[in-house]
């Protein structure tokens, strides 16, 4: 458990000044709206760019595991000379991205709904769940930043392991690989077997942006939007497989 | 025991280790030397489970060795790497998170012997201390083997004096075995019990030091550049 610990603690030491560096950023930029949405008279303003900071933060964790992967990049021998499976090395930075990443998102929210009560009451969003649009859009945030952090993660391991063979040859061939894995995945997704594996259970969830009302008896109904359980389900087994073969290629194949 | 099976290391064309075939015994302190782009530094490399053989096998009591060999081996870099934002009590900590058998009582006491302030920032130390810090992290270990890659590197002659009579104090030779490459050859020869001379990637002899003082007269420097003769 100590050196699990210590992992986390030593993670959040390499990128403590990001961290920072974006929570200012945030700050600046909310303080900054508010104050000019009360010169503009613009009152929502705040609690807009609120939502477009807080949908940027789907990049968030593949910059952040980037910044500390090269970090470490430079002292590879003194990151991988540790007993600690790469499993370990790596989960104690995705873990550490991902509380970056929330304690990042939740100073955006507390920033937002403190305009949002200040500057009015009369707001009327185009939409009737709030809250539920919160979820969707926090959920589509977290699960963008996991995918793309594990990705980025898998490149970077996988550029590692060309590097010492390769030299600079290595990024355009990790380069290569991203191009023929997206072409992949977008040719398969379109074939019978794609749809057939991708494109299945789909549940309806509710609809946080619009509401039927039936007048002549009435009944207030939530719309619905459909949603592929399915696809979710493969692309997470696909992460978990990506995240395992980062391991295994930390463990194995790269070199110092 | 460490053991090298007809192990050899290609980058693309380059070998940096040709069929090499060594059984390192338990318990010596060993020096590892060679010319600069022998192979030295890959050799430890392998045994720390940092590269990894392109043929061949290599084993330590009789288990492969891989990454995370790293519990039963300490090494000590070349390179002049460490965390920036730590201070050597920090680093200290971190090590003694991460690895089991970290002694860190062991850490202050050698880090007074070299007389380093526990309470710098490694960034902000001398080259020289960041060196003697490495020396404190790897030897605070209590591990059957230790590398030490160049470890008087950068370090006044002064002091390198006093480090290599140090080095023998917090050995425990009973169970730990020292392989050490480094140029200053003569100085550590006082250190040393066997000897290894690589060239080209090539292990061409492993030798007790003893026997080349008495039976060949020679001292380590004059033995390598015989083996080195024999071998052009």
């Amino acid at each position: 458990m100590m050196n699990w610990s210590g992992l986390l603690r030593k993670e959040f030491r390499v990128t403590r000044t990001l961290l920072l560096g974006v929570m200012a950023f945030d700050l600046l930029v909310m303080v900054g709206f508010f104050l000019a949405s009360a010169r503009w008279e613009f009152p929502y303003l705040t609690t807009i760019i609120g939502g477009v900071l807080a949908v940027m933060h789907v990049f968030f964790l593949p910059l952040y595991l980037l910044i500390s992967l090269n970090s470490e990049g430079r002292k590879l021998h003194l990151w991988l000379h540790n007993p600690q499976s790469g499993a370990r090395l790596l989960g104690a930075k995705l873990l550490n991205g991902l509380l970056a990443l929330l304690l990042s998102l939740g100073l955006i929210g507390v920033l937002a709904l403190l305009a949002y009560s200040l500057e009015t009451s009369e707001i009327v969003f185009p939409f009737d769940n709030l809250g539920l649009l919160v979820l969707y859009i926090f959920s589509i945030i977290l699960a963008g930043a996991i995918s793309m952090g594990v990705w980025l993660t898998f490149y970077w391991t996988f550029y590692q392991v060309l590097k010492t063979y390769f030299r600079r040859w290595a990024l355009l061939l990790v380069l290569m690989l991203i191009g023929l894995v997206s072409w992949f995945g977008g040719w398969f997704s379109g074939t019978r077997l794609g749809e057939f594996v991708m494109d299945w259970g789909y549940v309806q969830f509710p609809s946080p942006l619009s509401m039927e009302v039936n007048q002549e008896v009435f009944e207030v109904s939530t719309s619905t939007v459909p949603f592929p359980i399915g696809s979710v389900i493969i692309d997470a087994i696909i992460l978990v497989v990506i995240f395992f073969i980062t391991c295994w290629l930390l463990d194995r194949k790269v070199e110092v | 025991m460490i053991t090298f099976e007809n192990v050899s290391k290609k980058y693309l064309t380059k070998h940096a280790l040709s069929d090499v075939n060594v059984k390192i015994p338990e318990g010596k302190i060993i020096g590892l030397v060679g010319s600069n782009g022998s192979g030295k530094s890959t050799l430890m490399k392998m045994i720390a489970g940092l590269v990894a053989p392109s043929e061949g096998s290599v084993t330590i009591d009789e288990e492969a060795v891989t990454r995370r060999t790293a519990s039963k081996v300490a090494y000590l870099s070349e390179l002049d790497t460490y965390y920036s934002f730590y201070s050597v009590k920090e680093t200290v900590t971190f090590f003694a998170s991460q690895f089991p058998d970290f002694d860190t009582e062991k850490a202050y006491e050698i880090l007074e012997f070299m007389d380093v302030d526990k309470e710098q920032k490694v960034k902000h130390l001398s080259k020289g201390n960041r060196g003697r810090v490495k020396i404190a992290l790897t030897l605070a270990r209590d591990v059957p083997i230790i590398l030490m890659d160049e470890p008087l590197s950068g370090l006044d002659p002064m002091v390198r004096d006093s480090i290599v009579k140090g080095l023998l104090s917090f050995i425990d030779l009973e169970k730990q075995t020292v392989i050490i490459t480094t140029h200053e050859v003569t100085e550590i020869e006082p250190l040393l019990e066997m000897v290894i001379a690589i060239r080209n990637g090539k292990v061409l002899a492993l030798e007790d030091v003893e026997t080349i003082r008495e039976r060949d007269g020679m001292r380590i420097v004059e033995w390598l550049k015989k083996k080195y003769q024999e071998e052009a």
